[in-house]
């Protein structure tokens, strides 16, 4: 079988093809305007024919940009939204709040809402908080509806009650009327999304998916349309913000879970990669131009958070892949604030007009010019282009150096620190703030910038060994084409432990399992190869935020309650500092996760060195290590091989990127080529 | 940047400990609302955390609620007066509005933070608690003593080398309309002093002792200091009057000013509170420690949004508040309304001061000044015991020169808290959660328009008491530079035959030169038979410059969208819109923007009091529900 993996990245697309013995690898710019376009191209310059192909695997970024920007191709869907009477601006109002940490700006501005005031609906209904139906909805008031929609031609409708999540019959037979009117749009009840509790959640999620609905159908069907003019003739697959795969029926039907797929397309290659060398606990860390993504792995799964938001107090209650973004890489600009502080992003000079030695327009100091200036990055990009040096230094030194009084090198390397710092950080967010202890993962680092800042972030987290992985493009389209299928199904089903009635927590369960069953078989998977386990969102009776518990127990009785009473009472200390074993304790939601058996992964392979690294080492040059410029090998990626180690101060050169091995460092490669850093 | 700025770290430290001081209360911030059982925390985030160095110069915030923060420092200080030398896992607790406290209901934990055995500084967090005892639900009594608003703890040790003082806690137990609170909120608050030390450790580990707890905390406020005091030096020199008012004191019915007069003077702002009303019968006289916190949010977040808030910001700015003034509370004159009633109004007043100070691209309107903090006691059915519910309905912020402002968004005072969700309402509380909607019209009108208010309802499922602090009921909030004031506030009951009976504030139905029907809009224990319904219609935001010169196709659009009617348009922006097709005609509004700008009566209008143009049905949603 024939599978292809497709890695769509801002810059260029990478192809990863493999029939069990071969393998074939493609790169390709990304064609932003016709992204099919460029996956084809890059699938055929690796010398794989379309035809041939029997299951292509991609992730995409469209839902994500298209949600950004509101914008696909020059146009945006007309979708219309019906709430509750009374509640058709609580998607506006949100929170009400504009700030998150207290911090005041008499000139701020909210969100713009997702749908317009104009275009939201509101009908008399009313489900009580108990699940009783007060107020039916009313035909006459639908029909009403149905008049002035027609007049509005819509391109999508999403239905949001207040308490449907207890009892949808009235977002059932609202959508059952309008259906009748509007037969070929898509109509999205909140219920059908997720039956959680919290109106602000479903209200955002069932108009991201009714936004999006039209907008990835049409993207999916242009994807199909032109590998079938290739003679495609094998599955298509996508791959979700949560790290699974899934088809293309299934995507056009849940489009929010496109949402987040590029990230999670690399957390999934960084367990895939780390998991092969044994590592069961990884810290992701994909650094790019404009942004550094981290997640945690742990016990050889990524963790996944609910806690998703589209914009300020905009959760997208769907789970996705945890992963910690800040705006800080390659890009990031270097500046003063007004308190002579120096500061570094979150603004980025982007791809345009990039860095000062690019070229390319760009006059604001960035971190990559920094790492010119201190000889990290060579100044011709290995022959491929000459670097503007002179322009580097001369900006450095009136911008930054002068004003602090300090020498461009010093500040180089100090913006430098201070971006590795806030990268560090982004990790303890996720680590430490959650009662993880870092050093006991392992960094797993991708894209562009990650070598050249491994050493100095790993010092920072304090961990004393990180691993880079060569190809970063190519590993994430490796990894989609072991991704499993995944899929979900959940609600809410408040039960406090001590009076939990067990059988219908026990039939509630084996519904909802039984739905993750059916979602994966239709998909293609065989029964016999789908595993699930349940989640429990658990908090103490009184309390409002919930702590996931995973657990993979069949069906509950007393003794099986009580262990998930003490699996979140031992959570709540980890996450929170502290806990009361006397507080009674509740579940909240339920959700059963189900995805395909895990594939064996098999990585490339290289021979042992049979010569001396030496071999390989291309040049010397002086680099910038604190504080003063060392004599520096500088080594040639390409004719390095497996068990070759290089001791720091020293530069690896690779085709896209560098690797800076400081002092104290050790940079050795294991069978796969991928560089294991050690701190000695 | 100025040259005398001198920092005693390199940049790259510098910088990592300016994001250490700012992780470290978000730290607190997350699991003080994640641990906590009580909705007002964990729902409405009303309360604030803060760290300070072992001299008490506050060092990093993060803040539900901006005014506890000048607030807290005062309350820190009191502590550690009272208990100079706080040995490790100590706690102390306080909430005595006159030493440090604001009102009683704020509850604030304050501990110290060790290094290997060496005080490194303190870390506070401040919450509201649902109820604190005395003569109201939720101690809001509207009484003349401060003795009807709860138990008052002047600085006592709550935790003693990790072990609680469990008399203190029973004691306050006995106090309380809800016990079941008492152990759990301060379960949350300890926990989160004990991260932020949990933190600290964290970041000396990185950088060392000296450096974080001497060389680091002194930096920080430094470097706030000489950004601010840029600020400041850059608005030229001259005294500014600013004045706002209380509608009543909640007992004689007398209105209240707030009078400033806020100097520049080179880098220094000396603000004097002289000629402000004397101390109130009723329950809104300030605290110290409430006005110079009201005094500080307003500043910053109009001169240097954004800026890490400490105290180098305290010493840019001299407050003096005359003795026997009701911005300077003294025993046993009672506080309740200080913080979300009389503080919005100094900061109105600060801004509105300021206005006359900044250039024109700097001024505002005012938000809708006033946090509506209602507070009420339901009987449950299910439990036949009394439950608390409050929340704090949002309105409009003002418009500044580039753009509208902000819809239904809470007051700078409580920024980062957050409005109940409706689900949450009815599974925590007897109610059903009727409306959360915009209202038109209710935004002060300007070439830049106020943001609009909301219109909020409920009903309780069995009687209810209501307590709740209002304002801007005769006149809405000002705007700046020819902008219009916003709509003013209505507090209604919906009555089970659908009509509408005033409780607060202004008669519905009498124009808005009549305040015959007027009530105060400071009461407690407002009777709401089973059957009725609570509506509160919210202001908006002042407006910004001359309406007459507001975009015609920017208000087409807001009365497409509906935040501005037809009849809106017409009175308020001189825009004629047909009423069938949108169309806007455009030579009728040639003509009566012409007509309009020459008219006294319009100009009048504008900075006068406004209401809604469309009738209360249309706005209210009525419909009856059974219980």
């Amino acid at each position: 079988m024939l599978k292809v993996g497709v890695d769509v990245g801002g810059t260029f697309t990478d192809t990863y093809a493999t029939d069990g013995e071969n393998v074939w690898v493609g790169k390709s710019l990304t064609t932003p305007d016709n992204l099919s376009e460029g996956v084809i191209t890059a699938i055929e310059k690796s010398g794989v024919q379309i035809k041939d192909i029997d299951l292509l695997i991609h992730g995409s970024t469209i839902a994500t940009n298209a949600l950004i920007t509101k914008n696909y191709y020059g146009w945006w869907p007309n979708t219309l939204f019906i709430t509750s009477e009374g509640f058709s601006d609580a998607i506006e109002i949100r929170r009400g709040r504009n700030q998150l940490y207290g911090e005041i700006n008499m000139y701020g501005q909210t969100p713009e809402p997702l749908i317009q005031r104009n275009n939201r609906f509101s009908l008399r209904e009313k489900v009580d908080s108990a699940g009783n139906v007060i107020e039916e909805v009313n035909k006459n008031e639908i029909e009403n509806l149905v008049e002035e929609f027609k007049k509005r031609k819509p391109d999508s409708i999403a239905i949001v009650f207040i308490n449907s999540y207890l009892n949808p019959e009235n977002e059932l037979a609202t959508k059952k009327e309008l259906q009748k009117a509007f037969p070929d749009i898509p109509i999205v009840t909140s219920v059908e999304v997720a039956p959680k509790f919290r109106e602000l959640g479903r209200m955002i999620t069932v108009s991201v998916r009714a936004l999006l609905s039209p907008i990835i159908t049409d993207y999916m069907n242009k994807i199909e349309n032109s590998f079938k003019d290739k003679a495609f003739k094998g599955d298509l697959l996508v791959i979700k913000g949560d790290g699974g795969t899934c088809n293309i029926e299934y995507i056009k039907k849940c489009p929010e879970m496109l949402i987040g797929s590029g990230p999670a397309a690399g957390v999934v290659a960084g367990e895939l990669v780390g998991g092969e060398l044994g590592f069961k606990n990884i810290l992701t860390q994909d650094t790019g131009g404009t942004s550094y993504d981290v997640c945690v792995i742990e016990d050889s799964s990524h963790l996944r958070t609910m806690e998703y938001e589209v914009g300020l107090d905009m959760p997208l209650i769907v789970p996705m892949t945890d992963v910690r973004s800040i705006g800080t890489g390659g890009g990031s600009i270097i500046w003063l604030d007004e308190g002579g502080g120096l500061r570094v992003g979150p603004q980025s000079a982007g791809a345009k007009p990039g860095p000062i030695c690019y070229g390319m327009g760009g006059t604001q100091p960035t971190v990559t010019d920094a790492n010119l200036l201190l000889g990290r990055i060579d100044r011709t990009l290995g022959g491929k282009m000459q670097l503007d040096y002179d322009k580097v230094n001369e900006i450095f030194k009136e911008k930054l150096a002068k004003p602090l009084n300090h020498d461009v090198f010093e500040v180089a390397e100090g913006a430098i620190n201070i971006a590795c710092v806030d990268m560090a950080r982004a990790n303890s967010l996720i680590t430490t703030s959650r009662g993880r202890d870092p050093r006991s993962y392992l960094p797993v680092l991708f894209g562009g910038a990650g070598g050249m800042h491994a050493c100095k972030i790993s010092d920072e987290i304090g961990v004393k060994k990180a691993l880079i992985v060569p190809n970063s493009g190519v590993a994430s389209a490796m990894g989609a084409t072991m991704m499993p299928f995944s899929t979900y199904s959940e609600k809410t089903l408040y039960s406090e432990l001590d009076q939990t009635d067990l059988e219908l927590l026990n039939s509630e369960l084996a519904a909802l399992k039984q739905q993750v069953i059916k979602d994966l078989v239709v998909q293609g998977v065989r029964e016999s190869n789908i595993e699930t386990h349940n989640e429990f969102h658990m908090r103490y009776v009184g309390q409002n935020y919930e702590i996931m518990i995973k657990d993979s127990n069949e069906c509950y009785d007393q003794s099986e309650l009580q262990e998930l009473k003490h699996k979140f009472n031992e959570a709540h200390l980890k996450e929170r500092g502290i806990n009361e074993i006397k507080f009674p304790v509740a579940i909240v939601d339920i959700r059963v996760m189900g995805a395909s058996k895990q594939e064996e992964v098999s990585l490339m392979k290289y021979p042992r060195a049979d010569f001396p690294v030496e071999i390989a080492l291309k040049d010397r040059r002086a680099v910038y290590f604190n504080g003063e410029f060392i004599d520096t090998p500088v080594y040639d990626f390409e004719q390095m091989t497996y068990t070759h180690e290089v001791f720091g101060p020293a530069i690896i050169e690779m085709s896209n990127s560098c690797l800076v091995v400081n002092e104290k460092w050790s940079a050795r490669l294991d069978e796969h080529k991928n560089t294991i850093l050690e701190r000695r | 940047m100025e040259d005398n700025v001198k920092l005693s770290l390199d940049p790259v430290t510098f910088e990592v400990i300016r994001g250490g001081f700012r992780y470290i209360p978000r730290r607190m911030f997350e699991s003080f609302q994640k641990m906590s059982f009580t909705t007002i925390i964990y729902e409405i985030a009303d309360f604030s955390v803060s760290i300070y160095d072992k001299d008490v110069n506050l060092i990093g915030q993060n803040a539900g609620c901006p005014i506890h923060l000048g607030a807290m420092s005062f309350g820190t200080r009191a502590c550690v007066e009272q208990f100079p030398d706080m040995e490790e896992g100590d706690a102390v607790v306080l909430n005595d509005p006159y030493a440090g406290g604001t009102h009683t209901p704020d509850i604030t934990v304050v501990t110290p933070m060790f290094y290997e055995g060496k005080h490194c500084g303190y870390a506070c967090a401040r919450g509201h608690w649902i109820d604190v005892g005395g003569g109201g639900t939720g101690s809001q009594a509207w009484g003349t003593h401060i003795a009807s608003e709860g138990f008052r703890i002047f600085p006592t040790k709550l935790m003693k080398k990790g072990k609680i003082n469990e008399f203190l806690v029973r004691l306050m137990q006995n106090q309380v309309r809800m016990p079941d609170r008492v152990e759990g909120d301060f379960m949350a608050q300890i926990g989160c002093c004990r991260i932020a030390e949990r933190e600290m450790k964290d970041l000396i580990n990185r950088l060392g002792f000296d450096i974080v707890v001497n060389k680091g905390t002194k930096d920080i406020v430094k470097y706030s200091e000489s950004i601010f005091r840029e600020k400041i030096r850059n608005i030229p020199d001259g005294i500014y009057e600013g004045v706002d008012f209380t509608e009543s004191d909640g007992i004689t019915g007398k209105t209240l000013e707030v009078r400033l007069n806020l100097e520049i003077k080179g880098d220094q702002i000396n603000i004097n509170f002289d000629g402000s009303s004397p101390l109130a019968e009723g329950a809104i006289n300030s605290p110290l420690a409430n006005t110079h916190g009201a005094v500080l949010y307003s500043l910053c977040g109009m001169l240097a949004p954004g800026l890490p808030i400490n105290e180098g910001l305290y010493r840019a700015i001299n407050i003096e508040v005359p003795e026997g003034s009701f911005l300077n509370a003294r025993w046993p004159y009672p506080t309740i309304g200080s913080t979300t009633h009389t503080a919005t109004k100094i900061a109105t007043a600060v801004w509105m001061a300021l206005n006359k100070a900044v250039p024109p691209e700097k001024a505002i309107g005012s938000t809708y000044g006033e946090c509506n903090w209602y507070i009420a006691s339901i009987n449950d059915p299910k439990t036949g015991a009394p439950d608390l519910i409050s929340d704090l309905p949002s309105g409009g912020w003002g418009a500044c020169s580039t753009h509208d402002g902000m819809n239904a968004c809470n007051d700078p005072h409580i920024v980062s808290a957050l409005l109940m969700s409706a689900e949450v309402a009815e599974q925590s509380h007897p109610v059903h959660w009727l409306q959360y909607d915009m209202r038109p019209d209710s935004g002060g009108p300007g070439k830049y328009r106020g943001g609009v208010g909301m219109i909020f309802k409920f009903k309780p499922k069995d009687d209810m008491l209501l307590s709740m602090e209002t304002s801007r009921t005769k006149i809405g909030a000002p705007g700046t530079l020819g902008g219009g004031h916003a709509s003013v506030q209505y507090v209604l009951k919906e009555m089970p035959d659908g009509t509408y009976q005033t409780v607060m504030g202004r008669d519905l139905n009498s124009p808005m030169d009549d305040l015959s029907g007027w009530q105060m809009s400071l009461r407690s224990d407002i009777k709401f038979e089973k059957g009725t319904s609570f509506v509160l219609l919210t202001g908006g935001g002042g407006g910004y410059g001359d309406p007459l010169e507001r975009n015609v196709d920017m208000v087409k659009n807001d009365v497409k969208q509906g935040y501005v009617s037809i009849d809106g348009a017409k009175t308020d922006y001189g825009v004629v819109i047909d009423k069938r097709s949108l169309v806007v005609d455009i030579k009728k509004t040639k003509e009566l923007r012409e007509e309009l700008s020459g008219s006294e009566t319009y100009r009048h209008y504008l900075q006068g009091p406004r209401t809604d143009f469309m009738p209360l049905e249309s706005l209210i949603k009525n419909r009856p529900i059974m219980n």
